[in-house]
């Protein structure tokens, strides 16, 4: 292999560059990313424009030149040809690969009508960010409106109640609804108000139409009432960026299919990242997971079998942390099986345990031994002697030394 | 490799490398002045209750290699030292998001105001293997204080040699393949240690 071609400069991108760079000192490494800045890391953006300090290139703005990458911004792929082994970009250009990363990430995915509307906003990716706060900055905007009430959603809220706007979020089930379970989520909309969140939840809420003459205006929800706003925010789930791959022969579902060494049906074509679809560690079942630990080990992994050394990747976790609510709430694995749970006021410790190991937890204010948990979970350790304990305040790593000791319990950590 | 080494079974419990941490960590650097610090300086070294009524364990970052902590970092606040020892959080460049708590397996991690970090902002705090003094040929804070040797200091090879119990196999990350020899304990720990064991059985009954 001589030349190395990546799409996309996120954390997998990114994650795969600096693999390749440290096994292959003279590869010729180009990576392609449509937007305008260095790589940065979207888990960061809320705070960088918060704080306006740039941590969200988390790299370096430099960093891919000290890496020795051809780093080529403003470069959106159209299409790639497995045949002529080639990408091309929107210019017209071509570049030639040996071996190809698909690291594109996911998009925004509205099924609302009218989302081809003029005006609408989102919150993936930077680009998306600073034209929504360059709104914010120049003053244009008072009220703002979101729909969808996801991860994402959620951080929005966050970010534009901080920059003093008026924010009101259409939600049509329940805040969190996928990565939380009704009591956690209860805690988070608590939370949401108290900042000052305008929360307008039920069937009747559900988002079904951006309306308006040239550009959106508002958004028309089941009950028939129109909401306008200022900004009009959509967060209504995330779809990976498969366009380029139309005609490729590249094989997808929801998102890239990959095999056990992050390979797509096409040798010398790898995905890795929010682009691809990968099994679940503990569930088995395959699908798209967005967070930042599964897209830098699918980078690192991607990148090591692009390398040939044939190393298996052993599947995503399900697990996310909210942030800036202002107090930590935590979610991993799955909501099923027998649930144990401790609540006092906002601390709330909610544990599933199917054939006596544990499989999830949602976490509320006090998230103490989290890292514990996913441990026990992640290595299908039998806690069935350790059940009353898991719920103790004070559990921690006291408890499992002691149990490790005692030869009727005999949970080795 | 040089690391703290914990043997849980001499641990009385008594917090002193919980305050000798914190005091190390403060501005002054001296317990009567780092009391009205702002921020509080906080421990990074946390004693935590064992199943037994007088059992306890201290337990601080184990300085994984690798650390699970700096792979799932999304600002890269997580570093190892140029001498690959020591794994350090910067307080910085942290956005509290909690994704190394979420991974640490051994718990270690807590949010606190730091003095790296802007006014106001609770960030990630850990042990950092006492850097500065190491740079000055001292041990650890949390071990000098420890009365009781229940924190060591060493060369991680000959500790593990020397590792007396069972029990440390579990609780040192690198030690699990080492060889376990038994050393005696003193005998006042050890009617300590059977003393609580046999309060917590008769709560049982
Ligand atoms: C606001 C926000 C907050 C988040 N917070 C967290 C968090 O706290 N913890 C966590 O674990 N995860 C979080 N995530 C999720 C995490 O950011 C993603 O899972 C991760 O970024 C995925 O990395 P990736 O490299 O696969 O894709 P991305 O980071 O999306 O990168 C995709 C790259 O591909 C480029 N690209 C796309 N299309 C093309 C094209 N046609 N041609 C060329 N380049 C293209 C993009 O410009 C970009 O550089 C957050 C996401 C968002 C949006
Ligand atoms: S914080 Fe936890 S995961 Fe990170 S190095 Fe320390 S013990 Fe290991
Ligand atoms: S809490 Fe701070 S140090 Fe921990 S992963 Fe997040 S940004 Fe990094």
């Amino acid at each position: 292999m001589k030349r190395c071609v990546i799409i996309g400069a996120g954390p997998a991108g990114v994650t795969a560059a600096e693999t390749l760079r440290v096994f292959a000192e003279n590869l010729e490494i180009i990576m392609l990313t449509g937007e305008p800045y260095p790589p940065y890391s979207p888990p960061a953006m809320v705070e960088y424009f918060l704080s306006g300090r740039p941590v969200h290139f988390w790299k370096g703005e430099n960093f891919t030149e000290k890496l020795g990458i051809d780093y080529r911004s403003n470069s959106s792929v159209r299409k790639i040809n497995p045949a002529t082994k080639a990408v091309e970009l929107a210019n017209g250009e071509t570049i030639n690969y040996d071996k190809l990363l698909l690291a594109a990430g996911a998009r925004l995915y509205s099924p609302l009508k009218g989302s081809d509307k003029k005006g609408i906003h989102n919150f993936k990716s930077l680009l998306a960010g600073e034209k929504m706060l360059d709104e914010v900055r120049a003053g244009r905007v008072k009220t703002s409106l979101i729909v969808g009430a996801g991860f994402i959603g959620v951080e929005i809220a966050l970010l534009l109640i901080e920059l003093g706007l008026q924010v009101r979020m259409l939600v049509r089930s329940r805040v969190m609804r996928e990565m939380l379970d009704p009591e956690t989520s209860a805690i988070v909309k608590g939370t949401l108000l108290e900042r000052g969140v305008e929360i307008i939840e039920g069937n009747d809420a559900d988002a079904l139409e951006f309306v308006g003459s040239k550009s959106v205006e508002a958004v028309k929800m089941r009950s028939g009432i129109e909401l306008k706003a200022d900004l009009i925010i959509a967060a209504t789930g995330l779809k990976p960026n498969l366009e380029l791959l139309k005609d490729s022969g590249v094989k997808y579902d929801w998102g890239i299919l990959v095999d056990n060494y992050l390979c797509t049906n096409i040798s010398d074509i790898y995905a890795a990242g929010d682009i691809a679809e990968t099994i679940d560690r503990l569930s088995g079942r395959r699908y798209a997971h967005a967070n930042y630990p599964n897209a830098v080990a699918q980078g690192r992994i991607a990148a090591l079998n692009m390398l040939g050394h044939n190393v298996e990747y052993t599947g995503s976790d399900s697990m996310n942390s909210l942030k800036h609510l202002g107090i930590p709430v935590m979610a991993a694995g799955i909501m099923e099986g027998e649930e144990i749970r401790i609540r006092t006021n906002d601390n709330l410790r909610k544990i599933w345990i199917r054939d006596g190991k544990l499989v999830g937890f949602r976490l509320a204010g006090d998230i103490n031994s989290a890292g514990i948990f996913l441990s026990l979970m992640r290595r299908s350790v039998d806690i069935t002697s350790l059940k009353e304990e898991l719920l103790d305040t004070r559990f921690g790593m006291g408890f499992l030394i002691d149990s490790a000791l005692d030869p009727s319990r005999k949970v080795i950590y | 490799m040089k690391t703290v080494f914990v043997q849980p079974e001499r641990c009385v419990g008594c917090k002193q490398c919980e305050i000798a941490c914190a005091v190390e960590h403060s501005q002054s650097k001296n317990l009567y002045q780092a009391v009205f610090e702002k921020p509080k300086p906080r421990p990074r070294v946390h004693v935590g209750p064992g199943v037994y009524l007088n059992s306890s364990f201290p337990n601080k970052c184990r300085h994984c290699d690798p650390a699970p902590c700096m792979a799932v970092c999304p600002t890269a606040a997580i570093s190892r030292t140029s001498n690959q020892e020591i794994v350090l959080i910067d307080g910085n460049k942290c956005i509290s998001c909690a994704m190394c708590a979420l991974v640490c397996p051994f718990d270690v991690i807590r949010y606190y105001e730091s003095t790296e970090a802007l006014q106001d902002k609770v960030v990630a705090l850990k042990c950092d293997h006492c850097v500065e003094r190491q740079e000055k040929g001292l041990e650890p804070a949390c071990v000098e204080v420890c009365k009781v040797d229940a924190l060591l200091f060493g060369e991680i090879n000959q500790l593990t040699k020397m590792a007396s119990t069972k029990l440390a196999r579990v609780v040192s990350v690198a030690a699990a393949s080492a060889s376990i020899e038994t050393a005696a304990m003193p005998e006042n720990l050890e009617a300590w240690r059977s003393w609580g064991r046999k309060i917590s059985e008769l709560n049982d009954r």
